[in-house]
C-alpha cells in the first residue's frame, strides 16, 4: 500500500509535479522560516530532499464540538491542487468529513486506522470536548466523545489541537458555556499536545507542524499555552500592514469613514492586533496576498486567544502593551508656525542697522573717481589715527 | 601719482579691540550660548520652524543665500585665472576670506541645524549616505570645498603673518610655500568645480520642491539660475566688502579694480535678468506676476531691485564712481540675496497653510554666526596681509618693518608678491 511509499514515490506515483512539490516546499519556508528544524536548512531543495525521503505521516483527525472551519480551511485552498497536494503529503487515514464511509464502516476504519499505526500515527483534533453530563453533549458511535478522544489518544504519538475551539474551547466554551466545552489540553495527559488556535488556523502551521515531527522526529518548540513558537510568538500588531498608520496616528474612527476607506489603523474599532499572538498579518490565508479579516477592513477579533475573543467587547480596545509607538514620530496634523514677535522686532533691528550703517558708510565713500594723488601721502592712515 | 593696489597690505597700526570688533564679539558669543540652548532644548522650543516648515533660515539664510555671497572666491577666482583677468589677483585674499568664512559657518548652521544631533555621527560613515539625495551633494561638497580648497588658499597670509612676524621660522615658510605652490594647480581647479556643483544643487534642491515652489521661481533652469546669481553675488559682495573697508579705514582705492569687479557684475546681472525673462516668458510662467498676490509683489520687488541695480552699475562703470559702485554692488546683494531666498522660503508653500516666520533665539544663533564672521575678518584684516592696498601704503610699512622689527605687514622688500600663490 502506498504506506509503504515515501511521499517523494507517492507523489510520483499520484502524478503530482516536481514544480508543485517545490512551490509547497517553499510556502512550508515562508510559513516558518525559524522555529523549526525542517525549514531551518539550507535551502528548498534540502526541505523537498528530507520530506520526499520519509514515510508519508498518518494523520488521524476527529471532529468534537465543531464547525467543520479548520477542515475547510485545509481544503479550501485558492487552487484544488494545493489541497490534494497536502492529502498526498500527508496520509490522513480517517477524517469523518471527507471520507465515503459511514456507520459501522466508519468506526471500523477508525479502528483499524488506530490498530495500523498505533504509536505512531499523529492525531488531529477539531472542535471543543464538551464535559458536561459526562460528555452526553457529544457522541461518536453510541460513546461520548471524550472517551473516544482519550481512548485514540492513548495510542497516538502526538496530539495537535486544531482551531480555537480544540485548543482551549472557542465558541461553544463562551458563556454560559452550557455543554462544559473545554479545549484538548485539559483532557488529555502523558501526550504532547501541540495547540493550533485561531478560526480558522492557517493549514500551512498544522502541515509544518506534522511535517516536522515526521521528517526531524521532533516537535516545535511551545509557547507558555503550547502554541508553536514559529507561528505564535509575536504579536499581529508587530508586523501588521496598516502599522504605518498606528504609528503615525490614522485611525478608521467609524465603519465606511474615510479612514477605513483608505485603508488606515483599525485599532479604534476595536482590532485586537495589539493583543494577539498569530500570523495572520505575515502569512495571509489561501495563498492569497492580503487575505485576512485586516487585510479585508475588517477588526481584528483575538480569535487565537482565550482572554480575549470572548471576554473583551468586540469594539472594545485593548490596552497596547508592546511596543508602543516612540514620541518622536511626528504627529498627522502639523502645527502652523507664528510670527514672534521677538524675531519680527529682531528683523526690523537687523534691517534697520545694516541698511543704515552702508548708507552712513556711502556717505563717506568719495562720490567721483579719486583724482591721482600728488602729495605723495595718498593715504590719511596716521598710526592711531583711526578708532576703527 | 595714480592709486594702484597691490596684494597683501594689511590694515595696520590700528587697535585691535575697538568698539565694533567688540559688538560683533558679544553678539556672537550670545550667539553661541543660545546654540548650546538649542541644543539641550532641541529645534522645537529654539526654533519656529515646524513639522510642515522644516526649513527654517539656518538653512534657507545662513547655507543657502550667504554662502552666494561667499561664492567670491569662485566667480573672482574664475575670472582671474581662467580668463586671465590679471587685475583681479589683488582682490583674490578678500574673497578667498569672506568665502570662507561664510561656508564654514554656512556648515555650522547645518550642523546645528541637524534635528537629532545624537545620530549626526553617520555622516562620517559614507558608506550609510544615501546617495540619492541632493541634500548630500550639498553636504559633502560643501564640507570638502570649505575644507580643503578654500582653506589651502587660506594659507598664504597666515604664512605671510609666520613670516614677518618670527624671522627665525622663515625656512619653514619658504618649505610649505614650495609645497603649496607644487599642489596649487590640484586645489585651483578643485575650487573652482566644487562651488559649481554644489551652487547649483542648492537650485536643484528647490526645483525637487515641485509645485512647492512658487511658479514665478519654479523651472527647469533653477540650478544653472543659482550658480548665476551666486556669482554675480559674490562679485557684488567682493566690491562691497572692499569698499566699505577702504572707507572705513580710510584706505586708498584702485578704481581700475574697482571698475573691473563693477564691469564684471553688470554683465552677469544683466543677462542673468535677460535669461529669466526669456525663460519666464516660454514657459508662460510670467503670468503668474500678475496675479495680485504676495508672490507676484515679492517677485516685481526682487526684478526692480535688480534692474534698478543693473543701471546703477552701468551708471558706475560710466562715471567711475566708487559710491555708486556701492550703491549699485548693495541693490544687487539685495535682489540677488532675495532671489536665493524666495524660493527657499518665502514662495515657498510645503502644505496648505503652513507658515513659517523665524523665533528670536533663531535669529540671534544666525546674527551670531554671521557677527562671528565679520568678528574674524575685522581681525584678520588687520593682523594678516589681507586687504589689497596701495604701492604708497606698502612702502610706508616696509620703512616702519625696517625700524620697527616683528610688525605684521611686509618684511623685506623682494619679498613683496614673492608667493606666487598668494592668492
Amino acid at each position: 500500500m502506498s504506506k509503504q511509499l515515501s511521499i517523494a514515490e507517492h507523489l510520483q506515483a499520484s502524478g503530482v509535479s516536481r514544480r508543485s512539490f517545490l512551490q509547497l516546499c517553499s510556502t512550508l519556508m515562508a510559513t516558518a522560516p525559524f522555529g523549526l528544524a525542517l525549514t531551518g536548512k539550507k535551502s528548498v531543495l534540502q526541505i523537498a530532499d528530507a520530506i520526499g525521503k520519509t514515510k508519508r505521516p498518518s494523520v488521524i483527525w476527529l471532529h468534537f464540538q465543531d464547525c467543520t472551519g479548520c477542515t475547510e480551511t485545509l481544503l479550501r485552498t485558492s487552487a484544488p491542487d494545493v489541497a490534494h497536494l497536502i492529502l498526498d503529503v500527508i496520509s490522513l487515514d480517517y477524517h469523518e468529513t471527507i471520507m465515503a464511509a459511514s456507520g459501522a464502516q466508519a468506526e471500523a476504519a477508525l479502528h483499524k486506522a488506530v490498530q495500523e499505526n498505533a504509536g505512531k500515527f499523529v492525531l488531529v483534533c477539531e472542535g471543543s470536548i464538551p464535559t458536561g453530563r459526562d460528555g452526553l453533549y457529544y457522541e461518536m458511535g453510541g460513546r461520548p466523545g471524550i472517551q473516544v478522544l482519550k481512548e485514540v489518544a492513548a495510542q497516538s504519538a502526538a496530539v495537535i489541537a486544531i482551531g480555537s475551539c480544540a485548543s482551549w474551547g472557542g465558541v461553544p466554551s463562551a458563556d454560559p458555556n452550557p455543554t462544559g466545552a473545554v479545549g484538548v489540553d485539559s483532557v488529555i495527559s502523558g501526550k504532547p499536545v501541540i495547540n493550533l488556535p485561531g478560526c480558522p488556523p492557517n493549514p500551512y502551521n498544522l502541515l509544518a507542524v506534522v511535517l516536522e515531527y515526521v521528517t526531524m522526529g521532533k516537535l516545535p518548540a511551545l509557547d507558555e499555552v503550547g502554541r508553536p513558537k514559529f507561528a505564535y510568538e509575536r504579536v499581529i500588531h508587530e508586523n501588521c500592514p496598516r502599522r504605518a498608520h498606528f504609528d503615525a496616528g490614522r485611525f478608521a474612527n467609524a465603519f465606511g469613514d474615510e479612514g477605513h476607506r483608505k485603508g488606515w489603523c483599525l485599532y479604534k474599532l476595536g482590532c485586537k492586533g495589539p493583543v494577539t499572538h498569530a500570523s495572520c498579518s505575515t502569512r495571509p490565508f489561501n495563498e492569497l496576498p492580503n487575505c485576512w479579516p485586516i487585510g479585508a477592513g475588517i477588526p481584528c477579533v483575538g480569535c487565537t486567544e482565550k482572554n480575549v475573543v470572548w471576554k473583551i467587547g468586540t469594539f472594545q480596545t485593548v490596552p497596547i502593551h508592546f511596543p508602543t509607538p516612540p514620541d518622536t514620530y511626528p504627529p498627522v496634523y502639523s502645527s502652523i508656525g507664528k510670527v514672534s514677535m521677538g524675531g519680527a522686532v529682531l528683523v526690523g533691528a537687523v534691517a534697520g542697522a545694516i541698511g543704515g550703517a552702508a548708507l552712513m558708510g556711502a556717505k563717506r565713500i568719495p562720490a567721483s573717481e579719486p583724482v591721482p594723488a600728488t602729495t605723495g601721502e595718498p593715504e590719511a592712515q596716521k598710526p592711531g589715527s583711526s578708532s576703527r | 601719482m595714480k592709486d594702484t593696489w597691490q596684494r597683501d597690505v594689511p590694515v595696520f597700526n590700528v587697535p585691535i579691540w575697538t568698539r565694533p570688533f567688540k559688538f560683533f564679539c558679544g553678539l556672537a558669543g550670545l550667539g553661541m550660548i543660545l546654540v548650546v540652548y538649542r541644543e539641550i532644548a532641541g529645534l522645537g522650543p529654539a526654533s519656529g520652524m515646524t513639522d510642515a516648515y522644516a526649513w527654517g533660515i539656518w538653512k534657507t539664510f545662513n547655507t543657502m543665500v550667504l554662502t552666494g555671497l561667499g561664492s567670491g572666491a569662485f566667480a573672482i577666482g574664475i575670472a582671474a585665472w581662467i580668463f586671465n583677468k590679471k587685475n583681479l589677483h589683488v582682490v583674490m585674499r578678500t574673497a578667498v576670506l569672506t568665502s570662507f568664512l561664510a561656508y564654514a559657518f554656512g556648515l555650522c548652521m547645518l550642523a546645528i541645524d541637524v534635528g537629532r544631533p545624537w545620530n549626526f555621527y553617520w555622516f562620517f560613515v559614507p558608506w550609510h549616505w544615501n546617495y540619492h539625495s541632493p541634500l548630500l551633494e550639498v553636504a559633502v561638497c560643501m564640507t570638502v570645498y570649505a575644507s580643503i580648497p578654500l582653506f589651502l588658499e587660506n594659507i598664504p597670509p597666515i604664512l605671510d603673518f609666520v613670516y614677518d612676524r618670527w624671522p627665525d621660522q622663515r625656512p619653514l615658510v619658504k618649505k610649505l610655500d614650495k609645497v603649496i605652490v607644487a599642489g596649487f594647480p590640484y586645489v585651483v581647479s578643485l575650487a573652482y568645480v566644487l562651488p559649481a556643483m554644489h551652487q547649483s544643487s542648492l537650485g536643484a534642491l528647490m526645483l525637487l520642491g515641485g509645485n512647492r515652489v512658487y511658479p514665478l521661481w519654479q523651472t527647469p533652469f533653477l540650478p544653472l539660475l543659482y550658480v548665476w546669481a551666486a556669482a554675480f553675488l559674490g562679485f557684488a559682495f567682493v566690491t562691497t566688502t572692499l569698499l566699505f573697508s577702504s572707507m572705513m579705514w580710510n584706505r586708498a582705492l584702485d578704481i581700475d579694480v574697482m571698475a573691473e569687479l563693477n564691469r564684471l557684475t553688470m554683465w552677469l546681472v544683466g543677462l542673468w535678468l535677460v535669461f529669466r525673462a526669456i525663460d519666464l516668458t516660454l514657459r508662460g510662467s510670467i503670468l503668474a506676476a500678475f496675479r495680485f498676490n504676495i508672490f507676484a509683489a515679492l517677485f516685481w520687488i526682487e526684478i526692480a531691485i535688480l534692474i534698478y541695480g543693473w543701471s546703477k552699475l552701468r551708471e558706475a562703470g560710466n562715471t567711475r564712481s566708487p559710491r555708486t559702485m556701492f550703491y549699485a554692488a548693495l541693490l544687487v546683494l539685495v535682489g540677488g540675496m532675495l532671489y536665493r531666498f524666495n524660493p527657499t522660503t518665502t514662495a515657498f508653500q510645503p502644505k496648505a497653510g503652513a507658515f513659517y516666520f523665524p523665533s528670536a533665539i533663531e535669529l540671534l544663533v544666525s546674527i551670531g554666526f554671521m557677527s562671528l564672521g565679520i568678528a574674524i575678518f575685522l581681525y584678520a584684516a588687520k593682523v594678516l596681509p589681507i586687504l589689497p592696498g596701495s604701492n604708497e601704503l606698502a612702502r610706508k610699512m616696509e620703512a616702519q618693518q625696517a625700524t620697527q622689527p616683528g610688525i605684521s605687514g611686509f618684511a623685506a622688500a623682494p619679498r613683496a608678491g614673492q608667493f606666487a600663490t598668494g592668492d
